[in-house]
């Protein structure tokens, strides 16, 4: 029985917030992603509100913002070819330098 | 994140002069021209190289700002009006552990989420330094308490653009992270994503007499003009650094000595200057250590579990 309550407790502990395995780069259409002036600033984000999932990568140049899809499964997924932001019917910048 | 409580997503950021702005979702992955967020009717700007997260820090179901600047700071300001028809309060700095917190090497990048599990929103910073470190909330919902930081991701192997290092072999994290929180893998554990910059420098090029002549000139003259181009970066850092009246640091007296300052840089002479001196540098650049930038996002995943015991 204490054999079995130790499995319990162990089966539901998460891994610890600080162990995060090494870092590796995100590649998207078999490149490792690198924006123009660097500065990349990433986030996750339902960009069109109906479940598929985007990965927008803020950068340095021209303040403009790439948008990724996402495809692939959900363990494994994979991203593509990224379009320029677009806002106001143009592609949207933010002032930068 | 859907700011404006509509039902569609928004999307907000930071800027290199500092303002925030804000591109209203219309649906269908279509979005309006940028408008800058205000409080009091003016532009929020509570430093250079400004990056924002919004948030219901407070509890209160309406979206806060966390703002993060070139300086290190993390503002909060909370939103005392509602999603709909947001009304931003005074800001103020976030402590943890009895101090505010500054990141080191500056360029704070504030976003909240839930990191180990327990039901509230802690707080992380990505930093200049190339860190990323999670303040746990030891508080509630209602009253967030922040304990000191642990470095999630540690600080750059080495600062990236430094001239005088020898060529980079092995490509490594960079600094001036910026960093986002999803289960990236769909193990129902949270990751980390981190965007970085570097520069990287190449060997210098073999230089014959002629180069090595040409390269002393361009020098020499280089010197000369960043020696005229002084009393007007004197000039504007002092305007920047003065004291604000009454004493408090407000976002007007902010913007207004930030804008005194930038004028300083507008004159027609020091424009003219700067002009010849991007020439000059220009021309240097072909004698010197080629660079290249490097803007790459980061992976780190969540560990996975320890094994159950037999």
């Amino acid at each position: 029985m204490w054999c079995s309550l130790m499995l319990g407790v162990l089966a539901g502990a998460g891994p610890a917030p600080t162990e995060l395995a090494p870092p590796v780069r995100l590649q998207a259409a078999g490149q490792p992603i690198n924006v123009d002036i660097g500065h990349a600033a990433p986030f996750v984000a339902d960009l069109r509100g109906d479940g598929t999932m985007t990965l927008l990568v803020g950068q340095f140049g021209e303040g403009k913002l790439r948008v990724y899809p996402i495809t692939g499964s959900k363990d494994a997924p994979r991203l593509g070819k990224f379009e320029w932001f677009q806002a106001g019917g143009k592609t949207a910048t933010v002032p930068a330098g | 994140m859907d700011l404006d409580g509509d039902g569609i997503g928004d999307i907000i950021t930071g800027c290199w002069p500092g303002e925030l702005y804000f591109f209203k979702g219309k649906g269908k992955g279509e979005f309006a021209a940028p408008v800058k967020l205000q409080r009091d009717g003016k532009d929020i700007n509570l430093g250079s190289a400004s990056t924002v997260f919004a948030a219901d820090w407070r509890g209160t179901g309406r979206l806060d700002l966390l703002v993060g600047n070139i300086g290190g700071d993390i503002h909060l300001i909370p939103n005392d009006g509602s999603n709909a028809k947001p009304v931003y309060g005074t800001p103020r700095k976030l402590q943890a552990g009895g101090q505010p917190i500054v990141a080191p090497h500056g360029d704070s990048q504030p976003l909240l989420a839930d990191w180990d599990g327990d039901g509230l929103l802690d707080l992380l910073v990505a930093c200049g330094d190339g860190s990323v470190v999670w303040y746990r909330n030891i508080g509630s919902k209602t009253d967030p308490q922040l304990a000191k930081g642990v470095a999630l991701v540690k600080a750059a192997p080495q600062p990236n653009y430094d001239e005088s290092a020898p060529p980079v072999k092995d490509i490594k994290p960079g600094m001036r992270a910026k960093a986002c929180v999803v289960d990236w893998n769909g193990d129902g554990h949270l990751d980390l994503l981190v965007g970085d910059f570097g520069m990287s420098f190449g060997e210098k090029p073999k230089l014959s007499e002629q180069d090595k002549k040409a390269e002393k000139e361009a020098s020499a003259k280089a010197q000369e003009l960043q020696t005229k181009m002084q009393p007007f970066f004197d000039a504007y850092n002092a305007k920047r650094l003065e004291t604000p009246v009454k004493g408090d640091d407000t976002d007007e007296a902010r913007r207004e000595r930030e804008k005194k300052a930038q004028d300083v840089l507008q004159q027609k002479e020091f424009q003219d200057l700067q002009k010849e001196q991007m020439k000059v540098l220009q021309t240097l650049s072909k004698y010197q250590r080629p660079y290249t930038y490097q803007g790459y996002v980061w992976l780190y995943l969540r560990k996975p579990p320890a094994s159950a015991a037999r």
